[in-house]
């Protein structure tokens, strides 16, 4: 069978710059950072006191009392921005063969903050018990079920966990299950909610995260020569995904069209990236041909650009042994230099980011650019937003593990 | 300690668990035909139980219980109070 095409009918998300879709994209536009002095533990022991805290967000206007009860806050990250997207697709479920809509994930790490109030409990003086919602609640595939739970979604149900990378396989591995017929919609993206004092000091100790609280919004400056780490975060972007023809039936809105995916691994090391660019100039190029479009057509990287030394330095090399010249007429920009690296959740964000940029023909900038580093010598688009002709657009991820992944968003120009 | 103080706790456990008014639990509701209560529920509210009143309830304890009253019974029977 002839694979089909797969269109992004709705977003949803959740982000330290904005909550809701608008919101965030305002954020984005005007090149408004989300970052902030560390509120939810006491950071006095480390030397990093900032991240990307998604503030006054709350879970009871987006699902009912009782589950919000009763899900981790990754999960209300989840619900919230499935309501957003399927809201904003104008999906109406009960017309839906429901075994034919899907909900598939990325999220790193789960409910790991219920994990550690667990842990906290069983060391406390005097102790006290698990609570018997433990496995439930901590389960990374909650996100999945309690979405399919709450929809009726009963096509495809997984969780992918890649780390930095979860949520762009997530939806890369949705679009090829609506491609090849295993289902006709999808709700997919990412979501993690892992700013906890244990998980924090995890990254920490690894001496991956920023250490540039003085301002905290200009912390992430993905590319710039003094850039010095991550600036961890938290959130979830949703997308809902839907083959073409199923779209134009009820006429959905199209934002763009998903065209191509490839995942790969550098096969090297758990923590530190492939310096030489390799794996992430292969993920390219395969989800390149797997659009089956020629490398001469992508406008704009929205790149996975952490702000960390290594994998800036990585990927600018990987752009430049992908494009060649070319490289340096291709603007590039990173959404973490706003919303800082939500781990799971960012290829879901970072999906929403394209398919608005792509509706409005506008590339949101990289901000806190103030030195140039000789080794990241590409068009970043620094500080200024940029409106511009955008027709393809590569959005990278590449997870902890030498896990990557690419995909390849186009505008959507008819049958 | 007394009995009632057993029944009303005893409410207003399952109508937490249950998000209902503790108002429209009775002795006599059963609690998988009338109150909803599933396998994952009964676990949740045994916990709430043994917590809150200090005692242990066995699987074969938690099984046997159909009514409210079951419930209620067993607690002031395990502590003593009448």
């Amino acid at each position: 069978m002839d694979k089909r095409r797969v269109v992004i009918t709705g977003l949803g998300v959740v982000a330290c710059n904005g909550i809701g879709v608008e919101n965030f994209w305002k954020a984005n536009v005007e090149g408004r950072s989300g970052i902030g002095k560390i509120t939810s533990f006491n950071v006095d022991a480390f030397d990093t006191k900032i991240a990307g805290e998604v503030r006054n967000f709350d879970p009871s206007q987006y699902m009912p009392a009782e589950v919000a009860k009763k899900v981790d806050r990754f999960v209300h990250f989840g619900l919230a921005c499935t309501k957003m997207a399927i809201e904003d697709s104008r999906l109406d479920l009960e017309k839906e063969d429901r075994h034919r809509v899907g909900a598939v994930i990325g999220s790193g790490l789960g409910g790991m903050m219920f994990h550690e109030e667990q842990l906290v409990a069983h060391f406390a003086q005097p102790p006290r018990r698990c609570h018997p919602s433990a496995v439930p609640r901590i389960s990374p595939n909650a996100v999945s079920s309690h979405i399919a739970i709450q929809y009726g979604c009963m096509g495809p149900n997984m969780v992918i966990s890649t780390a930095c990378a979860s949520a762009s396989h997530a939806i890369g591995e949705a679009f090829h299950k609506i491609q090849w017929g295993d289902m006709d919609v999808c709700v997919t993206g990412g979501v993690e909610a892992t700013i906890t004092l244990l998980n924090f000091e995890a990254y920490y100790i690894l001496r991956v995260l920023s250490k540039r609280n003085d301002i905290p919004e200009a912390a992430s400056c993905p590319f710039d020569k003094e850039r010095d780490g991550f600036v961890l975060s938290e959130g979830g972007g949703i997308v809902i995904l839907e083959e073409l023809n199923h779209a134009l039936e009820r006429n959905a809105t199209i934002y763009a069209e998903v065209i191509g995916y490839a995942s790969n691994s550098g096969a090297r090391h758990m923590v530190v990236p492939d310096l030489s660019g390799d794996d992430a100039a292969r993920v390219m190029v395969d989800a390149l041909k797997d659009a089956g479009i020629d490398r001469l057509k992508v406008d704009y990287i929205n790149a996975h650009a952490t702000s960390t030394v290594a994998n800036d330095r990585a990927e600018t090399k990987a752009i430049k042994n992908v494009f060649g010249e070319r490289a340096y007429q291709i603007p590039i920009s990173s959404t973490k230099s706003m919303i800082g690296h939500s781990l799971g959740a960012a290829g879901g964000i970072e999906a929403v980011v394209c398919a608005l940029a792509i509706r409005d023909q506008f590339i949101p900038p990289t901000i806190n650019y103030k030195h140039k580093d000789p080794e990241c010598d590409l068009d970043y688009v620094p500080n200024e937003g940029r409106k511009t002709q955008l027709n393809t657009i590569l959005s990278n991820s590449f997870g902890f593990g030498n896990c990557n992944a690419c995909i390849v968003f186009s505008g959507f120009k008819g049958l | 300690m007394s009995y009632d103080y057993v029944v009303q706790t005893v409410k207003e456990i399952l109508a937490k668990q249950l998000s209902m008014d503790p108002g429209k639990i009775n002795l006599e509701s059963r609690l998988v035909e009338d109150l909803g209560i599933d396998s994952f529920g009964s676990v949740e509210v045994a916990f709430e139980l043994e917590e809150k009143f200090t005692l242990k309830i066995p699987d074969a304890a938690l099984y046997e219980a159909k009514t409210v009253k079951d419930i209620v019974d067993y607690i002031a029977a395990q502590k003593g109070y009448k």
